[in-house]
């Protein structure tokens, strides 16, 4: 009998101790995935610092000012883009006088990385939706300038004008 | 069984194939343009010379070319005048506007009346504004001015300086 009980504490004290020695666990197996969208953004600043393009003041039958707008083209998408310039409404002063469109005008330059002008020269800003920057043929980040003038071959009604554009692109 | 914990990351890098759009939001865009208002004139002195000393006698005539450029003219009438700095016995200075040449602008400038005007001290309205279109706020152009004398009595021999004040007055 006190042999019997021996054995049955002995049989405990090896469970107790074997499950400390040979702890085991389960597999688990965990399957993730993510997705990195593609990411761009178009960013645009005056270099002059202020948030708008500001030009003036113009003088009749003096040289006019030229104010450059910096965008920025940043993303992770090895697509080609193409960046779009778009008269939203024409320049108006706040007694409703229209500066005329034809003598606003624009210059884009190329990119740092490689991306193209459509728009070399200084040209009149055409009305609506244009094409003026195409990127490289790799796409990616790239930066370049549109430059603002006025022609200033006539005189102008005296006042502040304002207009907006924006700048946006599309892959193709 | 001894098994080890295992993670299992997949990463899938999804690129979209189809053409999509991003944008850049609005810019605006202002313009300063300050008022101004120009007047010049192609010579500064000229000379008038009766032929003869009687009542009667006119001077030749003398056109002075002058460009017009103001981009807040509000003013309707005698927008050009002229004067003299003083009066000669018997002597009327006489002017008369000629056509305005538009070169830009919503406006024009047109004579105020048909034919020679004389001039006295005080001024004399010599052109009126015409709105074309717009504000008629822009007017930007050249025009002469005619100039001459006429006796008004038998004249002594002599000769004599006038300066003739021309003013072109936006509002």
């Amino acid at each position: 009998m006190q042999n019997k009980s021996r054995w049955i504490a002995g049989f405990f004290i090896f469970l107790l101790s074997g499950s400390a020695a040979f702890a085991e666990s389960d597999t688990q197996t965990v399957n993730l995935s993510f997705s990195i969208e593609p990411a761009t953004a178009v960013k645009t600043q005056s270099v002059s610092g202020a948030s708008n393009v500001r030009l003036g003041p113009i003088v009749s039958g003096v040289d006019a000012p030229v104010e450059t707008l910096e965008v920025q083209i940043v993303t992770n998408s090895p697509e080609r883009y193409r960046v779009y310039h778009t008269v939203k409404s024409d320049m108006m002063s706040g007694s409703g006088d229209i500066f005329p469109p034809a003598e606003l005008l624009y210059r884009v330059s190329n990119g740092a990385q490689g991306g193209a002008s459509e728009v070399p020269g200084m040209s009149p800003v055409p009305a609506g939706r244009t094409a003026i920057f195409n990127s490289a043929a790799g796409g990616g980040s790239d930066r370049f300038t549109i430059a603002y003038s006025v022609a200033n071959a006539r005189s102008y009604g005296a006042g502040s004008y304002y207009g907006n554009v924006s700048i946006d692109a599309e892959t193709f | 069984m001894k098994t080890k914990f295992i993670l299992f990351l997949i990463g899938v890098l999804c690129l979209a194939a189809s053409p999509y759009g991003f944008g850049g939001g609005d810019v605006v865009i202002n313009l300063d343009v300050t008022r101004s208002l120009d007047f010049t004139s192609d010579q500064s002195s000229f000379q008038l010379t009766f032929d003869n000393y009687r009542q009667g006698a006119v001077t030749n005539e003398v056109s002075v070319n002058y460009t017009f450029s103001g981009n807040s003219v509000t003013r309707m009438t005698d927008l050009v005048s002229a004067r003299v700095d003083q009066d000669l016995p018997g002597i009327n200075f006489q002017a008369q506007m000629g056509a305005f040449s538009k070169k830009s602008g919503d406006a024009v400038l047109v004579p105020s009346r048909s034919g020679f005007a004389t001039l006295g001290t005080l001024d004399t309205g010599l052109a009126n504004k015409v709105i074309q279109s717009g504000s008629g706020l822009i007017v930007d152009g050249t025009a002469s001015i005619t100039y001459r004398a006429a006796a008004a009595q038998n004249l002594s021999a002599g000769q004599h300086t006038v300066v003739i004040i021309v003013t072109f007055a936006d509002n």
